[in-house]
């Protein structure tokens, strides 16, 4: 699966921000969340998204993903601004072009593993391609958990469970928001082993949001924010680069 | 703890007002009925008062008390007056007759709605006995023959104006009159709907056909005189058939008799009354135990840091006391504006009551708190217990469940034992103890159901939600995969539509099978063609009218049935009974009716004949001999002589001429007409019908007619409960909006995640919508069968009344369902756009 069958032109990355500003409350006691972001994330790339507590990295996934909307600047989604769409329209540009993974509560209780799977397909009435259905399943050794409700899941399967919804409708960008926060060193592991697969071997775009830099050593590459500006790009990290840069910070 | 509960209940002050709402409306409700009675009680009697405060003592024919009384009153000779006039003391006596009169329009149509009583009066032209007046603006009273003086009020209401002619209808037929002037109470007391039209004295006895009769001789004392010592005085004097009574007397009399019925009119509003609370109590209590279970880690913590669980459960109590008091203080309010409104409502369709200031006792006001505080917090207590009962641990696991499994068999334990003693009290209510027991035992019903419908409710989701997945999509899978989520919640909120849906499934079948059983019985026993009935309720068919239809060639039979009250017992006064008695003419009625009578209807001629399942009911057998007390006072005993197999007119006949002789008021209440051989039906009714047209009070109708006549009525009868049942409805919608609004408080990550994974707000609203449709639907349908089900007992029940045909409405039952789901799609608007308006941030961010 190669990025350029998604339609747009070449040059156009599967996301980018220009001049993101976001400021939350008002008067005296207004936060500058974003203040002038420039992103680009190119197509087939995983990208880290790192940053102190209150750093706006959060804010940056949400505004980029078309969950919240910016005070100044423009996001694009596969070369669209999203300023420019109502409610309806960047809703249905969510739904075709991208894949949420989040912390917790990815899965909706009443509906099974496969269920939940197919949220994206099911809630715009589409077919489901059974092909690409079986292989995201079977990459993610879903197969014998698919009647399942949440609960009767591991907190690992239920986060692949939201991985798998995020790919199943072959999204521009999955965003994830530390997916990996509520699980322990195993499945954690485990479940970036399978979205490290994606980007490799199918040409996922991913970006993510981290505070671990173990975690942010499976991207190609890390954007680091602090006070809502962007201060460092890495690319190809380790757990130890990213160390080094983190403590440098600090000194 | 005060301060928490208070802090508590601010923090959910957008549930609580959903809550609240049931409360007030229920209060509203009980309120309302004290001060509209009250209000009605208190206009009537200032009209009574005023009415006899120019009488002394007032003489009139005897008439035992348990007679009906309408306009017409017995009367008697006019000799007596001036016996009563030379009685010492008697400063004054005046004669009078009353009886019935009523305008007609152009077209000849009676005018203003019939119940009121249209009175036809003689003109007193005494300056201190007057309880009218006429104005000199308004007119002259009238002096002499084609003079007559209206009401105000009447007159107002229908544009007459001095000068103008009226035409008139009487009992015995019409004449035209002229208005020659306007009269007004004394005490400018209106007389509500009922009218009143003055003739001059010797006019008025001859209209109403009391020639040297009377029916009242009004006195006032002399100076010094009091009424009591007159009353002495002339009862001394009283001819046997006459009494006499002091105004006084006869004030707390009427007062008494109004005060009796408003008392019924009163309590059957109450009882609709606590249907709503019943209802509201439902939906307060569902809520209470939903925010408890919201505020489960709160209340933990609480616990954790050393609340005890008797202050959890005081906490918990006392918000509810505190949204009570609120909500019951606005209810009483609304209780009056709810007064007002529906004296002005009955006002606009006709039915005026006298003026006067809406009468709030501080009795009203006190019941309606207390029912309100009390019901909020008896509703509240078992989430309370339940809210104490949170281990402290519950604050430190995130989303503790908290629900216990084992609890089902309780449930289905403790709900099958009071569905059963519901239905043991259904069953003996029934069958041997009344109405009373019924009430407690369908109570127990209800409540016993609603115990059970969790049981149900999962199953119920899948089923009535199975469509809803093809027809729309993964919004209809969610909606019929949260109304099984929490079955205690879908059916604590189903149950509460339940009580109002099977009241009026109950009215709808027992009604049909009374309309289907009364046309049966019309059909199969009546074999008259034609029947002729009074256009008013209260005087029976022009006696002259059933003369000149005797004269038409084309008809076979006229016979004349009347109905009069008597008194029965078998010897032993302790069981005497009230009932109605009927009169037929054996010579003619078994060309009309087939009454089954055993050894035949002649029976009737040596005494009485008795419907064969009432004799079994009341230990009567034939050979039996019976005193017989009619209103007049006449004593009597009759054998009973034969059986009857038809219930109608109450199922005991005597004779015409027997009835004759014991009533002096006794027009047929109905007339049946056979036509002869060979005669087409609408020509014999043409002829009739012409002769009618002189008898504005007659009408004249086809065997069919008269039945679809009763189905109408049953029909507003239905209607009238119906609308009485319509607040605990809408109060039981009220719930199910809540109840949502509380889910998706709870829901709001769920929301938010369907948002960002692509659902439009559309399909959100969509999802909630067809929530709130099965759980309405599931509701109606268990109302739908409950009310099937206490229908055909009942009608079971009743066969022997005279119910002997069960009918079951389904289309309308289906309608009913229908309706509900409508109901559940307006009940889910406001929760529904709360629902899609989340914001995706905000509940991702929800912790």
């Amino acid at each position: 699966m190669s990025s350029n069958n998604h339609g747009a032109p070449v040059s156009e990355p599967a996301v980018r921000m220009v001049d993101g500003v976001k400021i939350y409350g008002e008067g005296e006691t207004a936060v500058r969340a974003l203040g002038g972001v420039s992103l680009r994330i190119e197509r087939g790339q995983f990208t880290a998204i790192m940053g102190p507590s209150g750093s706006g990295k959060s804010t940056l996934l949400h505004t980029l993903a078309g969950l919240d909307t910016l005070e100044g600047g423009e996001a694009f989604i596969d070369g669209v601004a999203l300023s420019t769409l109502k409610d309806r329209d960047l809703t249905l540009l969510r739904r075709e072009k991208v894949g949420f993974v989040f912390q917790t509560f990815n899965l909706i209780p009443t509906l099974n593993a496969e269920e939940n799977i197919l949220l994206p397909i099911s809630i715009a009435r589409e077919d489901v391609e059974q092909d690409w259905f079986d292989q995201i399943v079977g990459t993610l050794g879903l197969d014998d958990r698919l009647h399942h409700l949440p609960t009767q899941l591991s907190g690992g399967q239920q986060q692949r469970v939201a991985v798998a919804r995020a790919l199943i409708s072959r999204p521009i960008i999955v965003c994830a928001d530390e997916p990996t926060g509520n699980l322990d060193s195993r499945a954690s592991d485990e479940l970036l082993g399978f979205i490290r697969a994606a980007v490799d071997n199918i040409g996922q775009t991913v970006v993510m949001v981290t505070h671990d830099p173990t975690v942010a050593a499976y991207a190609d590459q890390v954007v680091f924010l602090e006070d809502g500006k962007v201060i460092h790009e890495m690319t190809d990290p380790n757990a130890e680069s990213i160390f080094d840069y983190l403590k440098s910070l600090g000194e | 703890m005060l301060r928490t509960a208070v802090k508590g209940m601010w923090a959910h002050k957008l549930r609580l007002t959903l809550t609240a709402l049931s409360i007030i409306l229920g209060v509203a409700f009980v309120v309302g009925s004290f001060v509209f009675t009250d209000t009605i009680q208190d206009g009537f009697d200032k009209l009574f008062g005023d009415a006899y405060a120019g009488v002394g003592v007032q003489v009139e024919a005897e008439v035992l008390d348990f007679a009906q009384q309408g306009e017409d009153v017995p009367s008697f000779d006019e000799g007596v007056l001036d016996g009563i006039a030379s009685v010492p003391g008697v400063k004054v006596a005046v004669p009078s007759v009353r009886g019935f009169a009523q305008l007609l329009d152009s077209e000849g149509e009676l005018l203003g709605i019939s119940g009121p009583p249209k009175f036809a009066f003689s003109w007193v032209e005494h300056p201190t006995v007057n309880r009218l007046t006429i104005l000199e603006a308004d007119g002259r009273p009238p002096t002499g023959p084609g003079e007559v003086a209206v009401d105000i009020e009447t007159a107002t209401r229908h544009d007459i104006t001095v000068g103008q002619e009226v035409d008139v209808a009487f009992e015995n037929g019409k004449g035209r009159f002229e208005v020659v002037g306007l009269a007004t109470s004394v005490s400018q007391t209106d007389f509500g709907s009922s009218s009143i039209l003055l003739f001059e004295h010797r006019e008025a006895q001859r209209l109403l056909r009391l020639e040297g009769q009377l029916t009242a001789i009004v006195v006032q004392a002399d100076e010094g005189v009091s009424p009591e010592t007159l009353l002495e005085s002339i009862e001394a004097v009283l001819p046997d058939g006459l009494m006499a009574a002091t105004g006084e007397e006869l004030k707390e009399s009427v007062v008494e008799e109004l005060e009796t019925s408003l008392g019924f009119f009163n309590t059957a509003l109450l009882v609709f009354a606590g249907v709503a609370i019943l209802v509201g109590a439902f939906i307060i209590q569902n809520t209470f135990r939903i925010i408890v279970a919201q505020r489960l880690r709160e209340l933990a913590l609480l616990r954790a840091i050393g609340a005890t669980s008797r202050q959890i459960v005081r906490m918990v109590a006392t918000e509810a006391a505190l949204v009570g008091l609120v909500a019951s203080a606005l209810g009483v309010g609304a209780g009056i504006l709810l007064a007002y409104g529906m004296r002005e409502a009955l006002g606009l369709i006709g039915f005026t009551f006298p003026r006067g200031d809406l009468v709030v006792e501080t009795r009203t006001i006190v019941l309606g708190m207390v029912v309100g505080v009390v019901i909020t917090v008896v509703s509240a207590l078992l989430p309370a217990f339940k809210a104490s009962s949170v281990p402290p641990v519950a604050a430190l696991q995130a989303g503790a469940g908290h629900t216990k499994r084992a609890s089902l068999r309780n449930r289905a334990i403790i709900g099958f034992s009071v569905t059963g003693l519901g239905i043991v009290g259904l069953v003996v209510g029934l069958v041997w103890l009344g109405i009373t027991y019924v009430g407690v035992g369908a109570l127990l019903l209800f409540l016993g159901v609603a115990i059970l419908a969790p049981l149900v409710a999962r199953p119920a989701g899948s089923l009535l939600g199975s469509p809803l997945p093809r027809l729309f999509g993964l919004p209809g899978l969610l909606a019929k995969e949260n109304t099984r989520r929490q079955p205690r919640r879908t059916a604590a909120t189903a149950s509460a539509l339940m009580i109002g849906i099977a009241l009026v499934s109950f009215v709808a079948v027992l009604s049909s099978s009374i309309s289907e059983s009364v046309k049966q019985s019309l059909l199969e026993t009546f074999a008259a063609d034609l029947t002729i009935t009074s256009l008013n309720f209260n005087t029976g068919v022009s006696g002259d009218f059933v003369e000149d239809l005797d004269e038409l060639e084309d008809l076979a039979a006229v016979s004349s049935v009347r109905v009069g009250q008597v008194q029965i017992t078998t010897g032993d006064p302790s069981d005497e009974i009230t009932t109605n008695i009927a009169a037929i003419d054996p010579a003619t009625v078994e060309q009309v009716w087939s009454t089954g009578a055993e050894p035949g209807v002649d029976a009737v001629v040596e005494g009485m004949i008795v419907e064969t399942s009432q004799m079994d009911e009341r230990g009567w057998a034939v050979g039996d001999i019976l005193t017989l007390k009619f209103p007049s006072g006449d004593i009597t005993e009759l054998e009973i002589t034969g059986t009857l197999a038809s219930e109608a007119f109450g199922g005991i006949l005597i004779s015409e001429q027997r009835y004759l002789t014991h009533y002096e008021l006794n027009a047929p209440a109905l007339v049946l007409v056979a036509t002869a051989e060979g005669v087409e039906l609408d020509a014999a009714r043409q002829q009739v019908q012409d002769l009618a047209s002189d008898y504005p009070l007659v009408q004249v109708q086809t065997k069919s007619e008269f039945a679809a006549d009763f189905e109408n009525q049953i029909g507003q009868l239905v209607a009238v409960f119906n609308g009485l049942l319509a607040l605990a409805i809408v109060i039981a919608i009220l719930g199910i909006t809540n109840t949502l609004a509380l889910s998706i408080t709870e829901r709001i990550r769920e929301i938010g995640l369907l948002r960002a994974v692509g659902m439009v707000r559309r399909q959100i609203r969509r999802m909630v919508r067809w929530e709130a449709v099965v759980v309405a639907v599931f509701g109606a349908v268990l109302g739908v069968l409950l009310g099937g089900i206490l229908g055909w007992a009942v009608r079971l029940a009743l066969a022997d009344d005279g119910l002997e045909v069960f009918n079951l409405p389904a289309l309308q039952l289906v309608v009913y369902v229908a309706l509900a789901g409508v109901a559940g799609v307006i009940a889910a608007i406001l929760p529904a756009r709360s629902a899609s308006r989340i914001k995706i941030l905000d509940a991702i961010a929800y912790e």
